[in-house]
């Protein structure tokens, strides 16, 4: 029962159930405090009712989970694309938060050619004059031509 | 029809129709590329049509959407992997006749039936949306939030993989539209104290975080990987038109069935093309040769697949409820760029309505001209892996959660949204329901509050009337059947097709 508790589905089901609880509780409790209604309804009343829904689908999927045999169905990744993900992730939290203190051409070029690195690209020619041609591409149109504040 | 000529005239203008022509290419590689889908080529067009006018930005979305009906035929043909879901059915009969070397000629057949179809959505389209819309225009705030219950119920009912999973995912939709100032009495809901959240969840970021960061995430298995072509060597052989002529039925049936269930919220056009594929086999005197190459079996679902998009356009721009996601996110693209799409989108933008659809059937010959001319290029493109073209898609889907409002903020939310939407899809919950529920939720929100409100707090308004009645007895009975279905059997409504597609899998919607 543990080891199935543990499975993906069942722990999605869980959190699912947490989050539906923590929007029911906000709501009641802030709801108690609201005194203007419109229609007899506050402005808690409908994510509280959403929230009630949420935890009620979200344990008929942890008793389905928990009933189920056999393991979660899915696409599968292995650990080189798991560290692509999270690659990809670090690049783009790093990324909008250069946006606005580094050129867009410069952070555009490193961010193009850490991603080709990270997705396995190894010619050094041709990483740097993609990224260099490509981020002075995107330069011209974001920067000169659509003048975004970047 | 004076309104559709003057659509036309606008359409025809050069910049407009550049872009059409521009997005009919992009939605044609795009679609051909497994892996890639019409919503991400959407999103990447976001901020380069920020600063446009409503009309070219959105013209340019219906040339990609128009585009990768085709596209995604191209790599069923030639790689028996679907570019797009609808496409898998293609790959039936469009392998086998390329393996039997006549590859160009089964190119010609998906290019014909797309077209047809396409024109048969069209006028499917631009005949009923004017009517609708004057039906629609009569609708009370009560019917407008029960409508759009309907839709959300049917997008769960009919979503690809599990209806439970499809219901969930349409409440965390409704749930992020609670976020923000409540929209009658200015409550700030689940906004943690962020002033960026005041406003509600950033809607483009969001999309951008779904429909871009997150598909490519979940497409990390196909970094690196090229695909083998049945054939390189690729000339279009466009069907005679005796040869058409003896596939009406299979033009009608598609056309039909796509108009038909593309006008149905949610469901798009995979389910659609299936059922086409069925009927014409079944009506066939030559069933058995269907699965071997019969050129039946490339024209009806690739009719159906383009029909959907005159199908889409009905509930769209008449009742303001996206048919799929591609449309979801045209539907951003109004509230953008400061129209509110609804019951009054034809009273308060008929023209820009009527060159929609003028936009439609224009995109829809471009994309024939297109995918008969430039098939080489596309062949070509199929092969490359997608190492060299991802980094390029983050950034612009960066810029675009940046260009949405001049700030870093949506940056974070796109990022977030992608996780959340990553996280999702590797679970096998549909991401389309989600973004139709944050899409629909304010809208059923604001449209209940105010029906309660003038009501005086009855809710005997929402089944008041018959045909409330009769939308409210349809939602629980839907509501009733999903629960029933996914108590009934764990097996997913995706049993049985023989293909894998990367955007099947990443439960996108069309």
């Amino acid at each position: 029962m543990l080891g199935r508790l543990l499975r993906a589905e069942s722990l999605a089901a869980l959190v699912l159930t947490g989050i539906g609880v923590f929007v029911v509780a906000t709501s009641w409790s802030s709801a108690s405090g609201v005194f203007v209604k419109a229609g007899g309804i506050t402005a808690w009343t409908l994510p509280g009712i959403y929230g009630a829904i949420l935890v009620g689908l979200a344990l008929l999927l942890l008793t389905k989970a928990l009933l189920r045999h056999g393991g979660d169905a899915g696409r599968t990744l292995d650990r080189r694309g798991w560290l692509r993900v999270v690659g990809t992730l670090i690049a783009a939290v790093a990324y909008g938060m250069a946006l606005t203190e580094v050129p867009f051409f410069l952070s555009t070029a490193v961010l193009l050619a850490a991603l080709f690195v990270l997705y396995g690209r190894r010619q050094v020619v041709p990483i740097v004059v993609t990224a260099l041609v490509g981020a002075g591409v995107l330069d011209v149109l974001f920067i000169r031509l659509l003048n975004l504040p970047i | 029809m004076e309104p559709l000529l003057a659509g036309f005239a606008s359409v025809l203008e050069p910049f407009n129709f550049l872009l059409v022509l521009g997005g009919t290419a992009l939605g044609i590689l795009v679609g051909a590329m497994p892996g890639l889908s019409s919503p991400m080529a959407i999103i990447v067009l976001l901020p380069l049509t920020y600063t446009m006018a409503p009309l070219p930005a959105l013209l340019a979305m219906v040339g990609v959407y128009v585009g990768t009906k085709l596209g995604g035929s191209f790599s069923a043909i030639l790689l028996r992997t679907p570019g797009t879901p609808a496409g898998a059915c293609t790959a039936l009969d469009g392998f086998p006749m390329a393996q039997r070397g006549e590859a160009g000629r089964a190119l010609g057949l998906a290019t014909a039936g797309s077209s047809l179809g396409g024109v048969f959505g069209w006028i499917i389209a631009v005949t009923f949306i004017p009517l609708l819309a004057k039906i629609a225009i009569k609708s009370t705030n009560a019917d407008i939030a029960l409508i759009g219950i309907l839709g959300l119920m049917m997008v769960s009912a009919f979503v690809r993989g599990s209806t439970l999973k499809g219901l969930i995912g349409v409440i965390l939709g409704l749930l992020i539209g609670t976020v923000g100032l409540d929209p009658i009495t200015a409550t700030p809901r689940f906004t943690f104290g962020s002033l960026g959240l005041m406003e509600g969840v950033p809607f483009a970021a969001a999309l951008i975080g779904f429909f871009g960061i997150a598909v490519i995430l979940a497409d990390m298995d196909l970094v690196g990987r090229r695909s083998e072509l049945v054939s390189r060597d690729v000339i279009v052989r466009l069907p005679s038109l005796r040869e058409i002529g003896r596939r009406w039925q299979s033009v009608i049936i598609g056309g039909l069935y796509g108009t038909g269930v593309g006008a149905v919220p949610g469901v798009g056009a995979e389910g659609a093309t299936w059922l086409a594929y069925a009927t014409v086999r079944n009506k066939s005197k030559e069933r058995d040769k269907f699965g071997t190459g019969h050129p039946d079996g490339i024209v009806a679902p690739e009719a159906t697949n383009n029909a959907v998009t005159g199908g889409t356009m009905v509930p769209m721009l008449t009742l303001g409820i996206p048919g799929d996601g591609s449309t979801a996110i045209m539907l951003g693209a109004f509230v953008m760029h400061g129209i509110e799409p609804g019951v009054m989108l034809m009273q308060t933008s008929g023209d820009l309505v009527y060159g929609i659809l003028a936009g439609l059937l224009v995109a829809t010959v471009c994309m024939a001209v297109i995918g008969l001319s430039a098939i080489r290029a596309f062949v070509y493109v199929l092969t490359k892996d997608r190492s060299w073209l991802f980094p390029f898609v983050l950034v612009l889907a960066t810029v675009g959660a940046f260009a949405s409002s001049n700030a870093v903020f949506p940056i974070y939310i796109a990022i977030a949204f992608g996780v959340v939407g990553f996280v999702l899809e590797r679970l096998g919950f549909p991401i389309v329901t989600t973004v139709l529920g944050i899409i629909l939720g304010p809208v059923i929100e604001y449209n209940a509050r105010v029906a309660l409100a003038i009501s005086g707090g009855d809710w005997g308004v929402f089944v008041g009337a018959p045909h409330r009645a009769g939308v409210c007895l349809l939602i629980a009975a839907l509501f009733a059947w999903e629960i029933f279905q996914s108590f009934r059997t764990n097996k997913t409504k995706d049993g049985g097709e023989p293909f894998r597609t990367t955007e099947q899998s990443s439960n996108q919607g069309g």
